[in-house]
């Protein structure tokens, strides 16, 4: 049986331009990101797991209280309450892509793939930023489609600079809650405690800080539990940057880019560690 | 106690050559291929791949390597083709220029209504073609097999032995193939690289490995059971072993058939009926036993 018509993966005529080196970006960061794609896309039930809550939250939830509520006080000056309540849709977003992202990772894990693209020619740096860019990069996709849904729903009477303010906020959180969600996914090692800590940790996060209102209208234990939830500062970040403009917000960007920092090079020793006792 | 997974381990493989490792579970095999593929980095002396260290050039010898993982390891939620996708893209291919290599192969595999589902609901042997049909893509200078026919059927190992036998005669592709079929490396391999705790213990072609290790087998059927008895007896003079069972009498050892003669004539001059004597040749089972001992 003759085999000529079928293509000789030797002759060369396979590879893409990625491959030729002086390329833009290198090979095995292109792949990574490839499949970090697949991964963080392709899997509905994920996508279904990140995007309803979210929606929840925006179309029937801050809605339905933004009637109610009418206007919130917060820091000193009287704010509309969809104003007031869109950080923590943002940030409910934004927890729901980075279980998506931590899951990803998890599974990775489990299924042993890693073993299989370090078999590849990958480096280490490619590996790990890849990983960081996809997750930050679904997480922030997903926290800006909330905000374009949001300004077809309410109305914000933000000045430009805030505006500014709030997307560099949500950058930073993005880069702040996709990295924790990531560390906490290289902590785990039992799929069961894995799946149920990540499913419950989002709405107990979200709720436990003041999210959909006023830190003053809390129970004296919800408020000291804000002070050790992080979700806390990724709210107060948003808000401050939507409601206050960089003035009010730098502190809490500056907290956030810390985290961002320190969970991404954990991650990136974790992962790394891991190569190395494969 | 710590010991070296993996212990002054030393051999080449020449181009094109298909080598086999054999060695008991915890021998060391699986470490060897992750050294192989710069997974793991030995604490010392180096590992080579085509003149350069795997990791050396952000592991730029990795490019012409193909690995079979014994783990499978699969994006279980993605599909078959989507799992490929990305194999293509690690190795610096076009998909669309490679897709008619993957759909003829898989074709060939027997899972051509496979490639648009999830992995997760594949078979364990569906699970290992697939991992072939990615081994190979881009046509590899060198295949790292290990425990590539686990959980494969027989018309699925016969595939794989028949891909690998053309990759070898059509691109000299080189093979290390890590195997618990023992007969599967005999038949398929130029050489064998026996390995136990970590070290070589013996290497060389099947067949000098089954003659100088291997032991070939006599089994005497006697005429009656009171032959058999007398017959062992006999045996037990010229001090050798057998193993008795009601009808024959087996006696195994290095050339045996020249050590059976003189008392297989001293017996039937004692009366005794010999009705047939079947000869055994080693095996490199045999041979596998004999060297790693109950390990194996």
């Amino acid at each position: 049986m003759s085999t000529t018509t079928e293509p000789d993966l030797a002759d060369g005529r396979f590879w893409t331009s990625a491959a030729v080196p002086g390329g833009r970006l290198p090979q095995d960061l292109v792949a990574t990101l490839h499949r970090e794609y697949r991964l963080l896309t392709r899997n509905r039930t994920n996508l279904l797991l990140a995007v309803v809550p979210s929606a929840v939250y925006l179309l029937l939830f801050a809605t339905s209280l933004s009637r109610l509520v009418g206007t919130v006080e917060y820091a000193g000056r009287r704010t509309t309450y969809s104003e007031f309540s869109l950080p923590a849709i943002l940030l409910s977003t934004m927890l729901a892509a980075a279980t998506t992202a931590g899951a990803s990772l998890f599974q990775e894990r489990l299924g042993q793939m890693d073993l299989e693209l370090w078999s590849y020619r990958l480096r280490r740096s490619s590996y790990v930023l890849g990983k960081l860019l996809a997750g930050t990069i679904l997480v922030l996709a997903q926290s800006l489609a909330a905000t374009a849904v949001a300004l077809t729903v309410f109305t914000f009477s933000w000045p430009a600079t805030h505006w500014i303010a709030l997307l560099c906020a949500i950058v930073l959180a993005s880069v702040a809650f996709n990295g924790l969600y990531l560390l906490l996914a290289t902590r785990f090692e039992d799929f069961q405690r894995f799946t149920v800590t990540i499913n419950v940790l989002a709405p107990v996060l979200l709720f436990a800080s003041p999210s959909f209102y006023p830190v003053q209208q809390m129970s004296p234990v919800l408020r000291v539990l804000t002070w050790a939830d992080p979700v806390t500062y990724g709210i107060r970040c948003l808000r401050d940057a939507a409601l206050l403009g960089f003035s009010g917000a730098w502190p809490w960007m500056l907290l956030l880019a810390a985290t961002g920092l320190l969970t991404c090079s954990l991650i990136g020793r974790s992962l790394l560690s891991r190569a190395r006792h494969l | 106690m710590d010991r070296n997974a993996v212990d002054h381990l030393s051999f080449t493989l020449d181009t094109g050559s298909v080598v086999g490792l054999l060695g008991p579970n915890g021998a060391g095999k699986s470490t060897l291929t992750k050294l192989v593929c710069g997974i793991a980095v030995p604490d010392s002396g180096t590992v080579r791949l085509f003149g350069r260290r795997p990791d050396e050039h952000g592991g730029r010898a990795k490019a012409e390597l193909g690995v079979v993982h014994q783990s499978a390891p699969f994006d279980m939620m993605l599909t078959a083709s989507d799992n490929l996708r990305i194999a293509t893209a690690f190795k610096g291919l076009s998909w669309r220029a490679v897709r008619p290599w993957v759909d003829a192969r898989a074709e060939e595999f027997g899972i051509a209504g496979k490639l648009s589902q999830l992995v997760f609901t594949l078979s364990g042997g569906e699970r290992r073609r697939l991992q072939l049909i990615r081994a190979l893509l881009g046509g590899p200078r060198l295949l790292l097999l290990d425990e590539p026919s686990a959980g494969l059927d027989v018309a699925g190992r016969r595939q794989l032995w028949q891909q690998l036998d053309r990759l070898r005669r059509e691109r000299d592709t080189t093979v290390l193939w890590t195997s618990h079929y023992v007969e599967e490396l005999e038949r398929n391999c130029g050489r064998i690289l026996i390995v136990d705790r970590g070290r070589l213990v013996e290497s060389g072609t099947p067949r000098r490995l089954a003659d100088t290790f291997g032991r070939p087998s006599a089994v005497v059927r006697p005429a009656t059971p009171r032959d058999t008895q007398a017959l062992a007896a006999v045996l037990d003079r010229y001090g050798l072993t057998s193993v008795r069972g009601e009808e024959t009498v087996q006696v195994t050892g290095v050339d045996v058939r020249e050590r059976i003669r003189e008392p297989l004539d001293q017996a039937r001059a004692a009366g005794i009926t010999i009705a047939s004597v079947e000869y055994q040749a080693a095996s490199l089972e045999d041979a596998f036993m004999e060297l790693v001992g109950e390990r194996a």
